[in-house]
């Protein structure tokens, strides 16, 4: 089909129609019941949980195919947090009657644990961060940042006097980022761990926030409350020592409130706001929901992770599925108008389909418009191929 | 108590190399006993009213309940006759949830808000205006601090479930810190229509269906008016929801309308009543009743048709303790006061040492044993006299309003 020219009496001319999607959405299936993708290495390998059996959680692994990870028995009960750099599957797993979390760590046939806490976050070297809760000797509870490396778990310093933290995600260079408590403080704050070392980032004018992420350029990002008491996602620049050198308020969908939940190295940073997944970049918010196919049936609502390659994975609903694993892939194959993954001829009929209905799959020169032009455009993205 | 222990727990051992100021330790929650603990000169005690909340993941359709809690506390002066502290403007009781420190992320329950209330509620605000930290509120006449509508939800910080949240409560006198512990502060979304609702691969949702069938059935548009409030006709006490003239009461309704449809269930539940309210994983009823007695919530509550029953008053027609506890000259709560609201031993709230209704201690969750744990060196009822004396009297104890 290399090649392809016709002549063809199109029949009508010109109408508007919406923004070729950007993102296809890929549903990474259940296993019966509730689903949702947190995390996305570079390679694309996916992580999540879903409900297994009705009501017990699993870990899942996605690489093209959905599989299910049992928790270490005689746990019931495993949520994953993390994909690794090899492939992994990283998480915490837990019987609900417990205080602790035990960590997680599958190559999707063997499981091991390598301590009791909750890991949130990795580097390229396999170094964990997370969550494990300490009792102090007075019978108190507390949660605390840690770090697992080297087969050993370290709990990070709290912030002078403070009560609790947590960390979040770590760089390759070993700074860690999270929520602590300053002393006498209700909320955390965003923090910073270099070399052991706590730092209060700062919040947006208010009180209480988190860091979730940050990335290899130094960009950190979370959530923190504004002068108004609003939690409005950020993005802070660090210097090479750690001080913020700039911070930006993401804004929000709608209004009220957004949280960013992961960076990639490009500075592309997703999360929620108003029950909409967003990515912000170039300085603007954008709801997920816009860029994709408005007839996939889906509504994203929480993006969770976005990896070097642009992917971005977290979870939304479509009908029947409130809960639901996505994963959105960068570039869409615009030629492939039937989205049946092949070009083949039968997505020349489905361009004449999508022509006679003004249907957005019509727009292949990305002018907005559906016209005749979009015939030779179409051509030429067919003769371009994809990958 | 075989799916107890289905779910119960394995410990791996860990090496600790601690970085952190605090001279610490990992302990289990199945060790979970201290070396008698040095108390102050006051103690706080702290508790949830109901031992579970429920709530929902999703309120595009309709609302049940909002996400919301309810937290008390009690401060307790310790000495050879000991005192409730007045809860007056010196004396404050501050909460925080250091697992939870957000929700609006975690539910679409602010989205529509002003739909299904009227009232655009501020983000992380529950319904009465309280957050996920703050200061309880004085109740001079019960002798106690309580903050109600606390937002919280079963899904912490990091994404992982989990029903039972642990907060920090602390007692301040003019701002000095003088007390602190630890409670609680549970809630599930785990309601399961699904078992019976809506059918995924042709993509009809569960809650769409639902409404559905009470338009068939009952001649509403609700689907037509979604996102609904279900206590805006019927009924509903846990909102203060009066509802609308004739319509019966949700609990009425749901349970009466519910109680012969059971037979269709095919999923196996360790109790049918965690069909709707929570539930498998949460297991609210998980007190020393269930762990020492494997009572269930029909020994005490009655089958769902009793629970429907029209001349029941949901919400006041509650198991009584002294349906089943008798002993000379002992008394199990006040006449014509549930468990909850009824005061004992000098005054003190019957929770303050059984703990919530549905988790009176000992429980299976370790959470809910952790703050008599802290108290005094064990789990279960709070039964050492020196937690509030500091020498145990020398006249017997009676269970009793009286003494």
């Amino acid at each position: 089909m290399k090649g392809l020219t016709t002549g063809i009496v199109l029949c009508t001319l010109s109408a508007s129609v919406s923004a070729q999607p950007e993102y296809t959405v890929v549903d990474l299936g259940s296993f019966g019941g509730d689903i949702a993708a947190v995390d996305i290495n570079d390679a694309g390998v996916v992580v999540g949980w879903g409900v297994v059996n009705r009501f017990d959680y699993q870990m899942f692994r996605y690489d093209g195919v959905l599989t299910a990870i049992a928790p270490l028995q005689p746990q019931t009960q495993a949520q994953a947090t993390l994909a690794s750099v090899d492939g992994s599957v990283v998480g915490a797993g837990y019987s609900m009657t417990d205080l602790d979390r035990d960590a997680l760590v599958s190559d999707g046939v063997n499981t091991v644990s390598p301590g009791m806490f909750t890991p949130t976050g990795s580097d390229s070297s396999g170094r964990l961060v997370g969550i494990t809760p300490v009792t102090l000797a007075n019978g108190f509870v507390i949660e605390h940042a840690c770090e697992y490396s080297d087969g050993t778990l370290s709990v990070l310093p709290l912030l002078p006097g403070g009560a609790d933290s947590a960390a979040f995600d770590t760089d390759d260079s070993g700074w860690i980022v999270g929520g602590a408590f300053p002393a006498g403080a209700l909320k955390p704050t965003p923090a910073l761990w270099v070399a052991q070392t706590p730092t209060n980032l700062g919040t947006l004018g208010g009180t209480g926030g988190q860091a979730h992420a940050i990335n290899n350029a130094r960009q950190v990002v979370g959530w923190a409350n504004t002068a108004a008491g609003q939690p409005h996602a950020f993005r802070y620049n660090l210097s090479g020592s750690g001080a913020v050198t700039s911070r930006t308020d993401l804004g929000t969908l709608d209004g009220k409130a957004s949280h960013a939940r992961d960076i990639n190295d490009a500075g592309e940073v997703v999360g929620t706001s108003g029950s909409h997944a967003f990515i912000y970049r170039s300085g603007q918010m954008i709801d997920l929901n816009s860029l994709i196919d408005p007839a996939s049936g889906w509504v994203l609502v929480d993006a969770k992770a976005i990896n070097n390659a642009g992917q971005i994975v977290g979870h939304g609903s479509i009908p029947g599925h409130p809960l639901r694993a996505f994963l959105l892939e960068p570039g869409v194959c615009l030629a492939d108008t039937n989205g049946d993954g092949v070009l083949s001829p039968a997505d020349f009929s489905a361009w004449v389909v999508a022509f006679n209905n003004a249907a957005p799959a019509c727009d292949q020169n990305g002018d907005g418009n559906c016209t005749p032009a979009d015939f030779s455009a179409w051509i030429a993205n067919y003769n371009a191929g994809c990958q | 108590m075989a799916d107890l222990k289905r779910r119960n727990k394995k410990r791996h051992s860990v090496s600790l190399a601690c970085a952190g100021v605090f001279a610490v330790a990992l302990m289990s929650g199945a060790s979970l006993r201290i070396a008698q603990p040095e108390l102050g000169p006051y103690i706080v005690v702290s508790q949830n009213d109901l031992g579970m909340h429920c709530m929902q993941r999703d309120y595009r359709y309709f609302m049940i309940l909002p996400p919301y809690n309810t937290m008390q506390a009690v401060a307790i002066r310790r000495g050879l006759e000991p005192d409730i502290v007045e809860p007056d403007p010196e004396n404050t009781v501050e909460y925080f949830i250091p697992s939870n420190t957000t929700t609006i992320d975690k539910t679409n329950w602010w989205v529509y808000s002003q739909a299904l209330l009227g009232v655009d509620q501020p983000a992380d605000v529950g319904l009465t205006g309280h957050a996920l930290f703050g200061s309880m509120q004085p109740d001079r006449g019960r002798g106690l601090w309580e903050v109600t509508g606390v937002p919280i939800s079963p899904m912490n910080d990091a994404g992982i479930d989990n029903p039972y949240p642990l907060a920090t409560v602390i007692y301040k006198r003019q701002g000095s810190e003088l007390a602190r512990t630890q409670m609680v502060v549970p809630a599930s979304w785990e309601l399961n229509c699904a078992l019976c609702h809506g059918n995924p691969e042709p993509g009809v949702n569960t809650e769409l269906d639902v409404l559905q069938d009470h338009d068939r059935l009952h001649g509403t548009t609700l689907e037509a008016d979604a996102p609904i409030t279900c206590a805006a006709c019927h009924a509903d006490p846990a909102l203060g929801a009066l509802g609308q003239p004739g319509v019966s009461p949700l609990s009425t309704a749901m349970h009466g309308a519910h109680a012969d449809r059971f037979d269709v269930l095919t999923t196996p539940l360790v109790e049918s009543c965690y069909a709707c309210h929570p539930g498998e994983r949460a297991q609210c009823q998980r007190d020393v009743h269930l762990l020492e007695h494997d009572m269930r919530c029909t020994d005490c509550h009655g089958e769902m048709a009793d629970v429907g029953d029209p001349g029941r008053q949901p919400w006041v027609d509650e198991p009584r303790c002294g349906d089943c506890h008798s002993r000379p000259g002992f008394e199990f709560e006040q006449p014509g006061t549930l468990f909850r609201n009824s005061v004992g031993h000098k005054g003190v709230q019957c929770w303050v040492c059984h703990g919530s209704p549905h988790a009176i201690t000992p429980t299976t969750s370790e959470a809910d044993n952790l703050q008599a744990v802290r108290l005094q060196g064990a789990p279960g009822v709070l039964s050492d006299c020196t937690v509030c004396h500091i020498q145990t009297p020398s006249e017997p104890f009676f269970h009793s309003v009286e003494h």
